[in-house]
């Protein structure tokens, strides 16, 4: 019974916590402007997250150490800080747009300027990440998280024709007033969101956190290929719904508010409500993921002592990285730069940082010296290989589309 | 001394041009415009759906205003694009309608946030209306710059 309950958190915190500002965000631009047309990207992004995920998992719970821990021993210096410097650029990012993203959710319900709002979700965060037990922030905001499936029962209560939608989400096709150009730009960008590089160093070091072992492969395989994909079900949820209210109507997303709108829509007060907790507590535990990745990652690059299963003052130069990286996003959002831009840049910029994050994962997991009988098996080495062509494709059309559809406004 | 001249001259040429507004050729100026009148009538349009959301107390007391505040802010920044661009000769009399098609919209979407902040009700049944009309001319002007 014990075991069971284990299983079922682990999977509902990662149904609540798959779910980002990014994913947001992209999910209902796109959802307004190409129904579940580009459904297709979040089925194929969710598939390559699992596929990396469960090996960086492995990795974790099998050597007990964390991804960039290996790969600057596996690797070498010189790509580990490749790996550091594409990655950790694109997980600042994000960091300051979960923190963004928050402040944009509070000012919806309390109606003052989000910039106001920052500095103190900044000293929230850092407090957080300071003083919280790991297990208490997964699971509480996993959980809360999870009040984001309001938009399947939005979608639902909106009655939508559902043979249009299937339609969409199985044929590769886009709406006749947009361009294939736009149409493979919001594919980076939705990609990118699907497989953010924060997600596997958060999910490797969160598991050297919880003290995982090789028994808990099991575990860790459920949290990843029955959480993921249903919060997979999440973003086409979301896009689905942004459809039916906002795509008839021309809507093209660029606010908080305008993704939640199709709740208010189909379930009234409550039901917004609800999405904005849903909202606060995606973009909240993502704003601590990301905070927590940038200093895993520089200080497991560095070889420093890390994480939150040791004391503070042992762990002094990591939690010295997450103070300034906190600064520093707080620092950037007081500048009034508009959150919901420095997102739709992230995701994209997350496509551009995909090879340089899962290359070298796909490495380790390989290496008999470290993985042991549990090194990738054909399955996860064909599946890796697959999504390892996938990410440099698109890596290399992120930004010349990036600047060709002028952002997608094209 | 050949190639130091050369790079001088560049130079010249390349600050020279940055000085200088770049002018878009009348195909560019008007997918630009109508691009413009989309965005901004997808703003009206949110502001329609809020209004009506509003009307049937479906949202919370502050999401209507942050919204309509919303949708202000973006309609101010597609003008501000639409007007500092610079228009090709002879599109004089289409850069006025489209901007004062804009200007329309803006002040439209400003009086339904005020409305809806004073609680002036009797107000809004004539203001939904009046997006409706504002979103479709939005819509035929964009058509007819397609």
């Amino acid at each position: 019974m014990k075991k069971f309950l284990g299983i079922a958190l682990g999977v509902l915190t990662a149904i609540g916590g798959f779910v980002d500002i990014g994913d947001l965000v992209t999910n209902a631009q796109v959802g307004a402007r190409f129904g579940l047309s580009l459904g297709w990207v979040v089925l194929f992004g969710v598939l390559g997250i699992c596929v990396f995920a469960e090996m960086s998992g492995r990795v974790a719970a099998v050597s007990r150490r964390a991804t960039f821990d290996l790969v600057r021993e596996r690797l070498g210096p010189r790509m580990a800080l490749v790996n550091l410097v594409g990655s950790l650029g694109v997980t600042l990012l994000t960091f300051i747009a979960e923190i963004g993203g928050v402040a944009l959710a509070l000012m919806l319900v309390t109606s003052v300027n989000h910039v106001l709002v920052v500095p103190f979700i900044g000293l929230l965060v850092w407090a957080v990440l300071w003083r919280a037990r790991f297990s208490v922030l997964e699971n509480v905001l996993g959980l809360l998280g999870l009040c984001l499936v309001v938009f399947t029962v939005a979608l639902w209560q909106l009655g939508p024709d559902w043979g249009s939608l299937s339609h969409q989400l199985a044929t590769v096709d886009k709406p006749v007033d947009e361009s294939w150009t736009t149409f493979a730009y919001y594919s980076v960008a939705l990609f990118g969101a699907a497989m953010t590089p924060y997600e596997v160093f958060f999910f490797s070091s969160g598991g050297v956190e919880d003290g995982w072992s090789a028994k808990d492969i099991p575990l860790m395989r459920a949290n990843v290929f029955i959480g993921f994909p249903l919060g997979g079900l999440l973003s086409l949820s979301i896009a689905g719904a942004a459809w039916v209210v906002l795509g008839p109507a021309g809507v093209m997303v660029g606010t908080l508010g305008q993704v939640g709108l199709p709740v208010a829509v189909a379930l009234g007060k409550i039901g917004l409500a609800v999405a904005i907790v849903g909202f606060v507590a995606a973009t909240f535990g993502a704003a601590c993921e990301t905070g927590l990745s940038v200093g895993y990652s520089i200080a497991q690059f560095r070889g420093w002592q890390w994480g939150k299963f040791v004391r503070p003052e042992k762990a002094a130069r990591f939690h010295v990285v997450l103070l300034l990286s906190t600064l520093l996003a707080v620092g950037v959002l007081l500048s009034t730069v508009d959150p919901i831009m420095v997102t739709e840049i992230s995701v994209v910029f997350s496509a551009v940082a995909l090879p340089l994050t899962y290359f070298p994962i796909l490495v380790v997991a390989n290496d008999p010296d470290y993985m042991g009988q549990h090194a990738n098996g054909r399955l996860a080495n064909v599946m890796g290989s697959i999504y390892l062509v996938a990410v440099f494709l698109a890596a290399l059309a992120a930004i010349p589309l990036m600047v060709i559809t002028k952002m997608g406004t094209l | 001394m050949n190639i130091a001249r050369l790079a001088a001259g560049l130079l010249v040429l390349v600050l020279g041009s940055g000085c200088v507004p770049a002018t878009p050729s009348s195909s560019e100026w008007a997918g630009q415009a109508s691009r413009a009148l989309d965005s901004v009538a997808g703003e009206v349009a949110t502001a329609r759906i809020v209004l009506r959301e509003h009307r049937e107390d479906d949202l919370l007391a502050k999401v209507a205003v942050v919204m309509l505040a919303d949708s202000e802010e973006a309609i101010g920044k597609t003008s501000d694009d639409i007007t500092t661009t610079q228009r090709p000769p002879g599109h004089t009399r289409q850069y006025d309608k489209v901007t004062a098609e804009i200007d329309q919209a803006s002040s439209l979407v400003t009086e339904v946030r005020t409305a809806v902040v004073a609680g002036d009700e009797a107000a809004l049944p004539a203001l939904d209306s009046k997006l409706r009309r504002e979103e479709q001319d939005l819509s035929d002007l964009a058509g007819a710059l397609r």
